[in-house]
């Protein structure tokens, strides 16, 4: 038996996924939305994958087998709880955005603000779009890996985020145009 | 550059993306809204997730959680289900099997006469009735001593004559010797050795006092038979010449015991005894009164009590004098003791034990298949609600897991 081999299965297996800890995280941090969500997704994937380490053959990258597999955790979560994602019901519950714990410096107020847009255009994102969003646009994967995660077709990866980018551009700039009215009918009412 | 070339210079990871592309593609997002939208988009997402920092609970949660499981595994990874399901099924087969084996079940049939440890009490009344009335007679001599020295003055008139008739008795005696030999026979032949010992005590005129058998001839339970012969003294010798015959004999003991002082006291005293009783008649039939009638009566009625008790205790001298005790266990033996009695050669006392030892297994392979046959019908009915039982968990378990996949 070798040295490696000697190790437990439980070193072994964090030794491996280690320098993946943080992708996992951001990956159901995107997909859930919330941080308390997204922990637990991302504890339950790394268990998952735990518990089905002895029959990863390394036949796959094993980013691409630990991603699979909490994309599949997060889904699964999803689907759980239908409905708890969607916006609204995410701010009823105390929904922030990510990042607005962030300072808020006057110079980054616009940058902020778009983020926090961001995260909710996103947020309303449906699921299969979300995933193929953060996946590609956070994680910056390629499309053949996007498409081995989520064992789906290359063509289909594109077709879905072509379709969620529409979405985020038309999300965002209607956000901007609502702001845009407003602050003009402010500045009426105060003219 | 157009929004054509911006998408796909977009959807290629920005590792690979030359300075010069990258300058093209934000020199065409000054220009056109969209692209700078999604460019917008594509930065401002990369920033957010290099600026999130993980939770150290989360570290270090996942990392308690894989370590628990894998101590939950190793503990459980000890078979502890399997090894407590096959020691009971041990248990009960060995069970089963050593209930079937010492009912007997297993050798039913075979041994049927033999398989019940087994008396036979054929005890001559008249030989221990001397020892065991004697015993009695003393106790009830003593209680009515007051009545025997009542007549004080018949008594008296007797005691000379008593003695006299004593030292009369004495003159030529033959001794009284009472014989006990006890011995073991060591036999493989045990049947056969069985019928013969019978055969010997019927053929020297003895007979089988009391007879006790146990074992069934089986590995582990070899018979025994425990003989309480009577043989005639004259005859002992002989019959004890042919009994060493039958086996290889062991333990043997012999005992004399001369009785003939006790014997002959009590033939002395016996006879002064009828001698008393005799005047006493002569004097009861010379009385005058109802005082002396009564008297007489009552010293004629004890002399006769004495009678009866030293012609009992005679009798039981007569009789273990004539016929001696011998006390006979013959002992059924294995090959392997076989071996060891005849002290034979390495490779025989092997084979012997080889053959022991699959006559043994015989034996318990037998009682086992009987046993099973007679659970059969248990076996059946426990396997009948054990699969009735799993099939309701699995369906229980099925919809269960049907319930989950529709949620």
């Amino acid at each position: 038996m070798s040295l490696l081999n000697r190790r437990s299965k439980a070193e072994r297996f964090e030794a491996a996924v280690m320098q993946h800890e943080r992708g996992i995280y951001l990956l159901c941090l995107r997909m859930m939305g919330r941080r308390e969500d997204a922990e637990d997704c991302a504890q339950e994937a790394l268990l998952n994958a735990y518990r089905s380490y002895d029959s990863f053959r390394g036949e796959a990258d094993i980013k691409t087998w630990l991603y699979r597999i909490a994309s599949n955790t997060c889904m699964s979560a999803l689907r759980k709880h239908r409905g708890d994602s969607s916006l609204e019901v995410l701010r009823e519950e105390g929904f922030e955005p990510t990042d607005t714990r962030m300072p808020q410096p006057e110079r980054e107020a616009e940058r902020n603000d778009l983020r926090t847009r961001l995260s909710e255009a996103i947020a309303a994102l449906p699921d299969d779009q979300r995933e193929i969003v953060v996946l590609r646009e956070y994680q910056d994967l390629p499309y053949d890996q996007i498409a081995s995660i989520l064992e789906i077709s290359e063509g289909t990866v594109k077709s879905r985020l072509n379709r969620a980018r529409e979405k985020l551009k038309k999300y965002l700039t209607d956000v901007e145009q609502i702001g845009g009215k407003r602050v003009q009918e402010n500045e009426g009412r105060q003219g | 550059m157009d929004c054509r070339t911006f998408s796909l210079l977009l959807d290629t990871p920005e590792a690979e993306r030359t300075p010069e592309q990258v300058r093209e593609m934000e020199a065409h997002a000054a220009e056109c809204r969209d692209c700078a939208l999604l460019l917008a988009i594509q930065r401002e997402m990369r920033c957010m997730d290099e600026e999130e920092e993980i939770p150290a609970a989360f570290s270090a949660s996942w990392r308690e959680r894989i370590r628990a499981e894998e101590e939950n595994k190793t503990m459980s990874r000890f078979p502890w289900k399997k090894i407590l399901a096959y020691a009971a099924a041990f248990v009960f087969v060995a069970v089963g099997t050593a209930v079937s084996y010492n009912n007997g079940w297993g050798t039913a049939g075979k041994t049927a006469n033999q398989t019940a440890a087994r008396t036979t009490y054929t005890n001559d009344g008249a030989a221990d009735y001397g020892v065991t009335s004697g015993t009695y007679l003393n106790s009830k001599a003593a209680g009515t001593s007051a009545s025997y020295e009542a007549p004080m003055m018949l008594a008296d008139s007797f005691a000379s004559e008593e003695m006299a008739a004593e030292e009369a008795s004495g003159v030529e005696r033959e001794a009284k010797i009472v014989r006990t030999v006890n011995f073991t026979v060591r036999t493989q032949q045990y049947e056969q050795d069985y019928d013969e010992i019978r055969m010997l005590v019927e053929e020297y005129g003895g007979r089988i006092e009391s007879l006790n058998t146990s074992g069934d001839g089986t590995a582990y339970s070899l018979r025994r038979a425990n003989y309480t012969l009577r043989i005639p003294s004259q005859r002992l010798e002989a019959f004890l010449d042919a009994a060493k015959g039958v086996g290889n004999v062991s333990n043997y003991s012999e005992s004399s015991e001369d009785v003939s002082e006790n014997y002959y006291d009590m033939q002395s005293r016996l006879e002064t005894q009828e001698a008393k009783l005799q005047r006493l008649n002569e004097m009861l039939a010379k009385a005058k009164n109802i005082s002396d009638l009564i008297e007489l009566e009552e010293a004629i009625s004890d002399t006769q009590y004495w009678i009866d008790y030293y012609t009992g205790r005679m009798r039981g001298y007569d009789s273990r004098v004539a016929d001696s005790y011998v006390y006979i266990t013959l002992r059924e033996i294995n090959n392997a003791d076989a071996a060891e009695q005849k002290e034979l050669s390495l490779g025989e006392r092997i084979v012997n034990a080889v053959k022991a030892s699959l006559e043994a297994a015989g034996e318990m392979l037998q009682a086992f298949v009987i046993f099973f046959i007679a659970a059969l019908p248990w076996l059946i009915v426990l396997a009948g609600i054990v699969l009735v039982i799993r099939a309701v968990v699995r369906s229980r378990r099925k919809h269960r897991k049907a319930a989950e996949k529709a949620e």
